[in-house]
């Protein structure tokens, strides 16, 4: 995976790139999580260039969403294709998250 | 011949295909593609249904690399392939002691949705049209037609 950082106004967006799997999950969950601790309280997870997620990225999604919340902050996803999409579905995911068509509904709603 | 003067790739034949490689979690993608490679065109040709291969096939060597072998790069997780006309088979087997596959909870349940962990053998039910696991739950087979 590789992803990158961005600012939308007060929000953090976190674009992932290729696939949110077990080699690489770690990465994008520190990287929150430390950006959670310095303060940023809006993000959106943009997933409108990742290929594939597997469980164990899953699993740091739900992980995430939870401190997330612990923290009285907020998260989005966006830009999942239908195959993502089904991946949330299948799993019931996509009653856990608040999931957004594009970036720019994401930040809207936030 | 290609114009470089190299021979042309061909599919692979059908038939049986082993390998080993360390159970190191960065190796799990290359694998998978080492697999799909394997499995050629005897793999489902719906787009849909080949992404739900790759998914369950990495899904059943993260298991192994994971759980089965304490992600410890000095164990090795054994694949074998076997494709022919009817579609494919990959049996991912470790060196761990196994686990019951039929004591994991549904990660479905409302109660379960916010757990970490618990996904991948649900997925890899739902994504194949068979799986199979041997008495002691280290070697797992996935059926999955053409």
């Amino acid at each position: 995976m590789g992803y990158s950082v961005e600012h939308e106004g007060d929000a953090t967006v976190v674009v992932v790139a290729g696939q949110l799997v077990v080699g690489n999950r770690r990465e994008l969950k520190q990287e929150v999580v430390s950006r959670l601790g310095e303060g940023e309280d809006k993000f959106v997870l943009d997933f409108e260039d990742t290929r594939y997620i597997d469980s164990s990225g899953l699993g740091v999604l739900v992980s995430l969403s939870k401190k997330i919340r612990q923290q009285g902050a907020e998260l989005r996803l966006a830009g999942l294709d239908d195959d993502l999409r089904t991946l949330f579905e299948l799993t019931r995911l996509d009653t856990l998250f608040q999931i957004a068509d594009d970036r720019n509904e994401a930040l809207a709603d936030l | 011949m290609t114009a470089d003067g190299a021979p042309p790739l061909r599919p692979p034949p059908p038939g049986r295909r082993t390998f080993t490689f360390p159970a190191d979690p960065d190796l799990v993608g290359p694998t998978v593609d080492r697999v799909m490679d394997e499995c050629g065109p005897r793999a489902p040709s719906d787009s849909r249904r080949r992404l739900a291969l790759r998914i369950a096939v990495a899904e059943a060597l993260a298991n192994a690399v994971l759980h089965g072998s304490g992600a410890d790069p000095g164990k090795r997780v054994a694949v074998e392939v076997d494709a022919d006309d009817r579609g494919v088979e990959v049996t991912v087997a470790d060196e761990g002691d196994g686990f019951d596959p039929g004591a994991m909870a549904d990660p479905t349940l409302p109660a379960a949705r916010e757990r970490a962990r618990g996904r991948g053998l649900f997925l890899l039910r739902r994504l194949t049209d068979g799986v199979r696991w041997d008495r002691s739950g280290s070697r797992v087979t996935l059926v999955m037609r053409s």
